[in-house]
C-alpha cells in the first residue's frame, strides 16, 4: 500500500497539471421583430485557442464555419455578423438572422471550440412562444432542431 | 430538452468531468473516513455540503453576494488540505467533540466556498435572469456528486478489503486507509492552493 500512495499521488499530480475549469459557451437566440438576435458568450481564454486575439476579422469567418442556422427544410438561413466585444472574462458576439416565420422548427448546430477541447458542451437557449428551451451539443454533433 | 434537463446535465457533467478535480477530491477527503457502518454521519455531512453550496450558489449567483473569483478559486483547495489534514489528525472520532459531528458544521462551512465557485461559473456565462438554469444546475450537482460519492464508497470497501488481508486488524487496516487516501488528496490539494494562490 506504501508503494500505492506515491503512484496515485503522482497520478493526481499530471491530471492537476492538466487542469482546467469546464469549457462551455452559451448562445441565446432571441426574437426581435421579424429577425431572431443570436448572442453567444464564451469564456475568452477558451475563444483565444480559436481566434488568438479576438479580432473580429478572426472571429467572423471561425463562428461562421462553427455555428449555423438552417429552416425546417434544412436551408441555411444567412446570418449576419453584427459585433464582437469583450466582457469581463467572457467575449461576447453577436449576429442576425431573418426568421419571419419565427424559431420553430429551425435547426441549429453549435460545435464552437469542440474541434480543441474535448469536454466542449455548448448550449443554444431559445426564448420564443411564452417559453425557454434548450439544446446541448457537444463535438460530434449533427444540427438540432428547435420544437 | 427543457431548460432544466440541460442545466442539470450541465452540472452533472462540471462534477463527474476529471476538470473538475477539486471538487471530486474534497467528496473523497469527506469520504474517507467514513465505513459502511457510519452511513448516518455520512448522510448528514453530505447534506451539510448541500446546503452550504446551495445557499452561496443562489446568493452569488443572483447577484445578492459578489464574491473575487481569485479568493474562491484559492479557497477551494484550502477546504479540502483542512479536510484532508483533520482526516489524519483524528485518530478516534468517538472522543472528539460531539462524537465528531462537527464535521458537519464545517463541511457546510466548506460548501459556502465550493458554492461560490460553482456560481462564479454560471454568473460569467449569463446576462439575464436564471433561476431555470440554477434550480437545474445544483440539481445535476446533486446527482453528481450522489455518483461521485457512491464510487468512493467502492473504492474505500476495496482498499479496505486489501489493507485487511494484509494487515489482519480490521481497525488498523481502516486507520491506514483514512491515511493513505487522505493525505494523497492532502498533496494534490496543496499543489492546487499554492498554484491558485492570489498573492
Amino acid at each position: 500500500m506504501v508503494t500505492v500512495v506515491p503512484q496515485f499521488a503522482a497520478l493526481a499530480l499530471r491530471a492537476f497539471a492538466a487542469l482546467h475549469p469546464m469549457h462551455t459557451s452559451v448562445a441565446e437566440l432571441a426574437p426581435a421583430g421579424t429577425s431572431v438576435v443570436v448572442t453567444i458568450r464564451v469564456f475568452a481564454d477558451d475563444f483565444r485557442t480559436a481566434v488568438p486575439d479576438g479580432a473580429a476579422q478572426k472571429a467572423e469567418p471561425y463562428i461562421r464555419s462553427r455555428f449555423e442556422l438552417r429552416d425546417p427544410e434544412n436551408r441555411p438561413i444567412a446570418v449576419r455578423w453584427e459585433e464582437i466585444a469583450r466582457s469581463g472574462d467572457v467575449f461576447q458576439m453577436r449576429l442576425r438572422a431573418e426568421l419571419p416565420r419565427g424559431l420553430a422548427g429551425i435547426r441549429v448546430r453549435d460545435l464552437l471550440l469542440c474541434e480543441y477541447f474535448p469536454d466542449q458542451v455548448n448550449i443554444v437557449r431559445a426564448t420564443y412562444g411564452g417559453r425557454t428551451t434548450s439544446l446541448l451539443f457537444t463535438a460530434g454533433d449533427q444540427a438540432k432542431a428547435l420544437p | 430538452m427543457s431548460d432544466l434537463a440541460t442545466f442539470a446535465k450541465l452540472g452533472f457533467h462540471h462534477i463527474v468531468n476529471p476538470a473538475a478535480l477539486d471538487h471530486i477530491l474534497f467528496l473523497l477527503a469527506l469520504a474517507a473516513v467514513y465505513r459502511r457502518e457510519d452511513w448516518r454521519d455520512a448522510l448528514w455531512v453530505v447534506t451539510a455540503f448541500t446546503v452550504g453550496h446551495s445557499i452561496t450558489l443562489a446568493l452569488a449567483v443572483t447577484g445578492a453576494l459578489v464574491l473575487p473569483t481569485p479568493l474562491i478559486e484559492f479557497l477551494i483547495p484550502v477546504t479540502i488540505v483542512v479536510t484532508a489534514l483533520e482526516n489524519i489528525a483524528v485518530r478516534s472520532r468517538a472522543v472528539t467533540p460531539w462524537n465528531g459531528r462537527y464535521r458537519a458544521v464545517f463541511t457546510a462551512v466548506f460548501g459556502l466556498v465550493h458554492g461560490a465557485g460553482f456560481a462564479n461559473y454560471l454568473r460569467t456565462l449569463f446576462d439575464g435572469p436564471i433561476v431555470v438554469p440554477l434550480f437545474g444546475f445544483n440539481l445535476g450537482i446533486e446527482l453528481g456528486q450522489i455518483l461521485v460519492l457512491s464510487l468512493a464508497a467502492v473504492l474505500l470497501a476495496v482498499i479496505d478489503r486489501l489493507l485487511s488481508l494484509r494487515r489482519g486488524d480490521l481497525l488498523i487496516a481502516y486507520r491506514w486507509r483514512v491515511v493513505s487516501v487522505s493525505a494523497a488528496v492532502l498533496l494534490v490539494a496543496s499543489r492546487m492552493a499554492v498554484e491558485r494562490r492570489p498573492w
